[in-house]
């Protein structure tokens, strides 16, 4: 064996194991592509599958989304009307305060109105009741003298008895003696009164007033104060006296008190009924 | 015939080449077996039926 083949030998010899050594290494190293290639491919099943179910579980979010949204939908629009709906009352509601509120300012003015004819109608009132008192106080002046002239008077009487007692027992001695003139024939003489006659009755006159019926209605009552819907402007005067009659029931008088243009206003007297409203009122019967 | 001389070294050399081709040997039957195991007999053969 010539030197060159000992060292083709040699040489084929070692690079055989170098090349064995690394054909083993690298494929004891090598990755198991094909077991790789099935976890991988038993993977993208199971993530198929994984996958198809959350498709699923997609489409069915899908259609309760769309079921809701479609329900929503609805909510929406009939809120949407409830809240057209509510703004239009929400604009009456506006308008009726508006309303109200100018009623409120209208009455409160009529208010202020009202208390001011109250305040003049308890100042009046007062006043009346000054007069009232005025008036009652008058008036017991006037029973007094009443029953004064009320005595007088029955005293005038009692001597108006005693006269005319006096006048029959005067006409029978008057008598008598005639009788006795004419039994005697003693001439008869003209008989001349004692005291001559020169006063004649005089007329009877009236110092009241003469006037034309007034007639009214009576528009207020109170207590004893009662106002009648005539006046100055009727030829209604103080002191006049108005018969109050309902129908043909005469009720009371009202001496008149007060007189304004188109009223007046008086106490009643000899009160048979409580007058009302709307009884007809007339200076004469 | 004359007989051919023969030196204890052409055995050495002769075993190592013996060596050598078991070695590859060795390392093909690895790689078939690996490859078997890996990617299963019908990548290296596969019997068909005769058409």
């Amino acid at each position: 064996m010539s030197i060159l083949t000992k060292i083709l030998a040699f040489l084929l010899s070692a690079i055989s194991l170098l090349l064995v050594g690394m054909v083993v290494a690298f494929v004891g190293n090598t990755e198991n592509y094909k077991q790789a290639y099935d976890e991988q491919k038993n993977l993208v099943t199971v993530m198929r599958a994984d996958q198809a179910t959350m498709e699923e579980q997609y489409n069915t979010q899908i259609k309760k989304c769309t079921e809701l949204e479609t329900k929503l939908q609805q909510q929406l629009q009939n809120m949407e009307a409830d809240n057209n709906r509510l703004t239009a009352d929400l604009r009456k509601a506006e308008r009726m305060a508006q309303q109200y509120q100018s009623q409120a300012d209208s009455w409160k003015g009529v208010m202020t109105g009202f208390e001011q004819s109250v305040r003049n109608l308890q100042a009046s009132l007062s006043e009346t009741q000054t007069q009232l008192d005025q008036a009652r106080t008058q008036g017991i002046k006037d029973q007094k003298e009443l029953n004064q002239i009320t005595a007088d008077l029955y005293e005038k009487i009692v001597q108006l008895q005693a006269l005319e007692a006096e006048r029959r027992r005067l006409l029978e001695q008057k008598k008598d003696l005639e009788e006795q003139v004419v039994t005697s024939n003693i001439p008869v003489r003209e008989v001349r009164p004692v005291t001559p006659l020169t006063r004649e009755a005089a007329p009877v006159t009236t110092t009241l007033p003469t006037s034309t019926d007034v007639k009214g209605l009576v528009v207020e009552v109170s207590e004893n104060l009662v106002t009648l819907s005539v006046g100055s402007a009727d030829g209604v005067r103080e002191k006049m006296v108005f018969h109050v009659t309902r129908g043909s029931q005469f009720l009371c008088d009202v001496v008149i008190t007060n007189v304004d243009i188109n009223r007046s206003a008086g106490i009643i007297d000899l009160k048979v009924q409580q007058p009302q409203v709307g009884d007809t009122a007339s200076t004469e019967l | 015939m004359a007989k051919k001389t023969t030196s204890p070294e052409s055995d050495i050399y002769t075993a190592i080449l013996a060596l050598a081709c078991l070695a590859v040997l060795a390392a093909t039957v690895f790689v078939t077996l690996k490859s078997i195991d890996y990617y299963g007999s019908e990548s290296l053969f596969k019997i068909e039926a005769p058409r």
